[in-house]
């Protein structure tokens, strides 16, 4: 569904005049099928939230391509494209107003009519804020609920890809693994493919899931034992 | 109007005396300022005297494009030296702030010595560049004051953009809170000396036509014009050049371009 084939990317040099560093991501390819979870293990700064951004077009690529479902992204109109391929940032981003108001973000750059309260409700409880007042402004709620009230938003666009970047930046990792679980089973009958990075370990069982390492601005993949055995330690 | 009294060269030297004042000031008081006292006041003289015989000149030929000419090369200047306030780098500002000054101004202008004034003929130097000028003076500050403040919030709010982008906003949409801020604050400054006018302070063009003999109602009228006028070509200006401005700050497919000051 999402096939990435040789991305390359250096952020630019600081000085115009000089060459561009190193590239962080150097030749990257992955596939994502559909309703696949993976997660991406690096250590902070290897170009792992880069990445994602490179996903969701907010970087430039220098050389590669990413076709989603067949086409090259850079045919689709990039405002349709980043409501198919949602990205949940790494500390929620809250704006000014209550939680109605940030909820119904996600419907201010469509066409689409902004669910109604008792459906607000319904959806709050599916992200596991059912105490939560929509009139109660989004800056009192704390660091996780902030996240998971971000992550309604995206969820309400119904992507088809949901990109996590760094879950236990903002929350526990007993936490992060909920809320991706959330991610995970979407709103529709067919959920969004998940691709998560983290720099730490998550307490993770699930064998479906596919365990990647990005080493060297590539990814490698990790032997599953390896991987279950330090899930179950945690 | 019978003229003001001349000053001659001998009594400018006595204004010198002022500034001799400035500089004892500055040594005995170690503030460092002499240097750029005596440079300032080198400059003022030069810049003056240049001035003084270009105009003499232009008034002499009366001719439309020698004035447009001239105006285009201050608004130039003023373009420079917007540029040169401004710490910001990685986005040009020169060429679109050059360019919406000259368009908004030159109308501007036009507007007012031609249907306001009603000069003849419609360039006439001795109005449309002193008009010109103070256009260009007060929407100077406001230009640099608004994009001074789209680039510093861009950059602070960036995860904000980047949020609105990420839920299918356009590069305008995402950024219309700070395009509002960064025009206001270059507004505030024009409005809040319409609201002092005339009880805080007496403006410098109407200090000169007092002392050029004007009658003081003729003097208030011209100033009630310039002041309503330098307000709409601040906005104007402003919304010009920082809508052009703004559109540089992102790429064609909505990325925000500017980067945060500390690159990850």
């Amino acid at each position: 569904m999402l096939r990435i084939e040789g991305l390359t990317f250096a952020y630019p040099a600081t000085d115009a005049s000089a060459a561009p560093g190193p590239p962080l991501i150097n030749g990257l390819s992955l596939e994502l099928g559909s309703g696949e979870i993976v997660l991406i293990r690096g250590p902070s700064g290897c170009g792992k939230s880069t990445l994602l951004r490179l996903i969701v077009r907010l970087e430039e690529a220098q050389d590669g391509t990413i076709v989603l479902d067949g086409e090259d992204i850079r045919r689709i109109p990039v405002t349709t494209y980043r409501r198919r391929v949602a990205l949940l940032q790494q500390l929620p981003v809250m704006t000014d107003g209550s939680v109605r108001d940030n909820v119904r973000l996600s419907f201010r750059y469509t066409h689409e009519v902004p669910h109604t309260d008792t459906v607000l409700r319904a959806r709050l409880a599916e992200v596991e804020l059912d105490g939560v007042g929509l009139e109660v402004p989004a800056a009192q709620l704390s660091v996780g609920q902030q996240q998971r009230l971000a992550l309604l938003r995206l969820l309400a666009m119904r992507p088809r890809v949901l990109l996590l970047d760094e879950p236990t930046a903002s929350l526990d990792p007993d936490a992060a693994l909920r809320l991706m679980r959330v991610a995970a089973r979407g709103w529709d009958a067919v959920p969004p493919a998940l691709l998560v990075v983290s720099h730490q370990e998550l307490p993770i069982q699930d064998t479906t899931l596919r365990i990647l390492a990005f080493r060297d601005g590539r990814l490698a993949s990790v032997s599953r034992d390896v991987d279950t055995s330090s899930g179950r330690d945690a | 109007m019978n003229g003001a009294l001349e000053i001659g060269y001998g009594q400018l030297a006595f204004a010198l005396l002022f500034v001799v004042i400035g500089g004892i000031a500055s040594l005995r008081l170690k503030l460092g300022l002499e240097r750029d006292l005596l440079w300032g006041t080198v400059r003022t003289v030069a810049q003056l005297l240049l001035m003084g015989l270009v105009l003499t000149w232009v008034f002499a030929q009366q001719s439309w494009w020698i004035v447009l000419g001239l105006y285009a090369v201050m608004i130039l200047f003023a373009a420079r030296i917007i540029r040169g306030r401004l710490r910001e780098r990685a986005i040009p500002v020169f060429l679109p702030t050059f360019v919406s000054m000259l368009l908004s101004y030159m109308t501007i202008s036009y507007l007012v010595v031609n249907f306001i004034v009603q000069a003849e003929p419609w360039y006439l130097p001795e109005y449309f560049l002193p008009i010109g000028g103070m256009v260009i003076g007060n929407s100077m500050n406001a230009i640099a004051v608004s994009l001074d403040r789209l680039f510093s919030e861009l950059r602070r709010r960036r995860a904000e953009i980047e949020l609105h982008l990420l839920l299918g906003a356009t590069g305008a949409q995402a950024s219309a809170m700070i395009f509002r801020d960064a025009i206001r604050a270059g507004m505030i400054p024009s409005i809040n000396s319409m609201m002092g006018v005339g009880l805080v302070f007496i403006p410098g063009m109407m200090t000169g036509q007092i002392l050029a003999g004007a009658d003081p109602m003729v003097a208030v009228n011209y100033q009630i014009m310039v002041m309503l006028m330098l307000v709409g070509s601040t906005a104007i200006g402003s919304v010009l050049v920082v809508t052009l401005v703004r559109a540089r700050c992102f790429s064609r497919d909505h990325r925000l371009i500017l980067r945060r000051a500390s690159s990850e």
